[in-house]
């Protein structure tokens, strides 16, 4: 197997595509900041929640959540006058509906305004685009697996922290942090060899803690699994970070041994309150060191908020598991006992980014069994592989064969107090703050609509 | 925001859904195409291969590719306007041989659709249905532009199994007419469509132009010969049937069949129209070939 077909150097041609994607790739991110504000943090965890949960039981190609998640937040965070007056128009449909089913009419309605918002620019510039160009500098230390680094960045997706990275800067990110899971020794080798590396120092550590957090599993060019699953790698500098996160895991592993008598493989695991006060202190801790380490950098500002929406996300949720039970990648997702309790008695509610999520995917599910039937039929009239490409190419969907590790915990942000302080959000559910009342109070009912926010 | 017919006019229809409008100055063409209506409905939402077709044009921007200017949405309607060109290379070049004024000509024209695939392949986009129907041209810059791309795809991660029965059969390469029902193809059935052009400009006819698979294979091993283990490794597995292959031919002397092109033309051509897949020139490499050499 050589391991240069799933990287193959890109030729002149495609280094002039290559550039033109570094000069254009801002343009298939969320707008910049847009992630700072609460109330669009929230709607894009629903959003990841919604898609991960809707992504269960299918046949897995993880390429398709990571496109629903790019025009989620391309969509989102859009100023387009058009989306925003076709938004208004199905809000209302929307407030007196509170169930998930639509009709195909409307779907396509729904479909055409995301579409039309995006200025039909589906074609994302991603960070796959990049990888083949930096590629060599890995390969002269073993190499990897394509299929290791592509897990590393459609896991990323699932994490807010890694919208404010350009696609470019995440794809060779991906490399240093599998370098660094799986070639520790020549880690600062490669590192110094790279142009400006402190520059992506915030975005490979994150991917490090991510590969631990959801056991991406890192193989080598000739296929040897590298990544030192049952060791935790300890950052250099933040060694008492690693320390105060792994006594936050165990806590919560013995809690689980308690609860359910058997150790069973969990994936996430949403703390107890009571759990979550023990964890407090580690959290605010963590988030002091944060602050310090990034006081040099050159965006303190957003540096630091950053930094403190991390700690709060690690307090909320840690992926735990006995490494003797971790699952085969292509195995079906548990689902956590816990969870599901949870689920049942959770009240779906619907915003407009969520629909919009939620349309897109279902779309791309219909598609999905389309082309599944398709390939049934091929598979009837013949099974040739073709001389075209080579054997591993030909199942191209073996590279995108991994479960999503994204959370799917729907915030709970209407009984958040920041919430209901916030106008917009009334905005969201209250179509008379949209035409402007100008009331800027909490509103208790509204006549024209019937509703009642407490 | 303007509607659409404040914005274009003085429509002139060309075909049943193309039209050619006017606006200020200038004209454009414009293709309808009905997206919610019953039979849409049935499938769910906007078609996928208009959302192909725009979002591959959307990231283009290359002179030999027709621009899409603009897209509009009236009711169940969508509304496409493109760039115009008042020449088809199919119908006033290759059927009207007078058109070429100077020999210089058809090679300038050959380099322009050769560069064109390596700029799409560059960008991992494939356009299987490469014809001279699709080709359009501006006589008085003789810029030639390639349009229509219902049929291109990526094959970025993820690639698929494609679709069957894309393309006009004689512009299809021997590796995608031996596997019919079972189409996993790639760059280089797009090289074989620029090649089998380049033969129809020298001889102004189809190089090949069989009915069906089985006749347009027995044509091109005609003029190319039978392929044996030894020109493409590995044929006889992928030929289900010796059926297909026919009896062993020779290949014919390319030098005789197209007199009028010298040896680096030849050498270009052997190479773009060579059976095997994987020795095929790519379109990257037939771009910088010595036959361009001063174009």
């Amino acid at each position: 197997m050589d391991s240069k077909t799933e990287f193959p150097i890109p030729s002149d041609k495609e280094r002039q595509a290559i550039n033109n994607y570094l000069q254009i790739e801002r343009e298939f991110m969320a707008t910049k900041g847009f992630y700072k504000a609460e109330r669009n943090l929230l709607h894009r965890k629903h959003a990841v929640a919604t898609i991960a949960k809707l992504s269960q039981g299918q046949v897995v190609d993880a390429y398709v959540a990571y496109l629903a998640m790019n025009y989620f937040d391309r969509y989102a965070s859009s100023t387009n006058p058009f989306a925003m007056r076709s938004n208004q128009f199905d809000l209302q449909q929307f407030l007196f509906e509170k169930d998930l089913n639509y009709q195909p009419t409307r779907l396509a309605a729904m479909e055409l305004s995301i579409l039309s918002g995006l200025n039909w620019r589906m074609l994302p510039i991603t960070p796959f685009y990049f990888l083949d160009h930096y590629y060599p500098t890995f390969s002269e230390i073993g190499g990897f697996k394509r299929r290791s680094i592509n897990e590393i960045i459609v896991q990323s997706q699932g994490v807010h922290q890694f919208t404010e990275f350009k696609p470019s800067h995440i794809a060779i990110s991906a490399f240093l942090a599998a370098t660094f899971v799986g070639y520790p020794s020549e880690f600062n080798a490669i590192q110094k060899s790279l142009d400006k590396p402190g520059k992506l120092e915030g975005c490979w550590r994150q991917l490090v803690h991510l590969c631990h957090r959801s056991a991406i599993e890192i193989c080598s060019a000739s296929g040897t699994v590298i990544s030192a699953t049952k060791i935790r790698t300890k950052l250099p500098i933040q060694s008492e970070e690693a320390a105060a996160e792994e006594a936050s895991e165990i806590q919560t592993r013995k809690s689980e041994v308690q609860k359910y008598s058997t150790t069973k493989f969990i994936q996430f695991t949403v703390l107890d309150t009571e759990e979550e006060e023990n964890v407090a202190p580690l959290i605010r801790r963590r988030r002091r060191e944060r602050v310090e380490a990034t006081e040099e950098g050159a965006e303190p500002e957003a540096e630091t908020e950053a930094t403190k929406q991390q700690g709060l996300d690690q307090g909320k949720a840690v992926t735990v598991g006995d490494s003797s039970e971790q699952k085969d990648a292509e195995a079906e997702t548990k689902v956590n006992p816990k969870e599901h309790d949870k689920g049942i008695g959770e009240i779906e509610e619907i915003c407009e980014e969520h629909v919009e999520a939620e349309s897109e995917l279902r779309l791309r599910k219909a598609k999905g069994k389309a082309k599944v039937g398709e390939e049934v039929l091929e598979k009837g009239k013949a099974t040739i592989i073709s001389e075209i490409v080579p054997a591993e190419e030909a199942a191209p969907k073996t590279l995108m064969n991994f479960d999503l590790r994204w959370s799917t915990s729907v915030p709970e942000y209407v009984e958040d107090s920041e919430q209901v302080e916030d106008t917009a959000c009334f905005g969201v559910r209250c179509p008379g703050t949209i035409l402007g009342s100008g009331d800027d109070s909490p509103l208790k009912s509204c006549t024209c609509c019937q509703c009642t926010i407490l | 925001m303007l509607t659409l017919r404040e914005k274009y006019y003085d429509f002139d229809q060309i075909s049943s859904k193309v039209f050619k409008c006017r606006r200020d100055d200038q004209f454009f063409t414009m293709k309808i195409v009905s997206i919610l209506n019953e039979e849409n409905q049935a499938n769910n939402g906007v078609p996928y291969w208009i959302i192909r077709e725009i979002s591959i044009l959307k990231e283009l921007d290359h002179i030999n590719i027709v621009r899409l200017i603009d897209v509009m949405t009236d009711g169940p309607d969508l509304f496409l306007v493109f760039e115009y060109l008042d020449n088809e290379f199919q119908a006033d070049f290759l059927k009207n041989p007078k058109m070429f004024m100077y020999p210089q000509m058809k090679k300038e024209f050959l380099y322009q659709i050769l560069n064109t695939v390596a700029y799409l392949h560059a960008r991992k986009i494939l356009l299987r249905d490469l014809r001279p129907e699709n080709i359009l041209v501006n006589v008085r810059t003789q810029v030639l532009k390639i349009a229509l791309f219902g049929a291109a795809r990526t094959f970025e991660a993820p690639l698929e199994a494609y679709s069957s029965s894309v393309g006009c059969l004689s512009y299809r390469s021997p590796e995608v007419l031996f596997q019919f029902g079972c189409e996993k193809y790639s760059t280089p059935n797009d090289v074989w469509a620029v090649g089998c052009i380049f033969g129809e400009m020298l001889l102004h006819r189809p190089l090949f132009s069989g009915p069906s698979d089985v006749e347009l294979l027995d044509e091109i091993f005609t003029l190319l010969g039978t392929p044996t283990e030894e020109t493409w490794p590995g044929v006889t597995s992928i030929c289900g049937t010796c059926a297909l292959m026919g009896p062993p031919q020779q290949p014919k002397d390319l030098a005789k069949e197209f007199p009028m092109l010298n040896p680096d033309g030849l050498d270009l051509l052997s190479k773009m129209l060579c059976l095997c897949p994987n020795y095929r020139i790519s379109a990257e490499d037939a771009v910088k070939h010595p036959y361009f050499k001063g174009v």
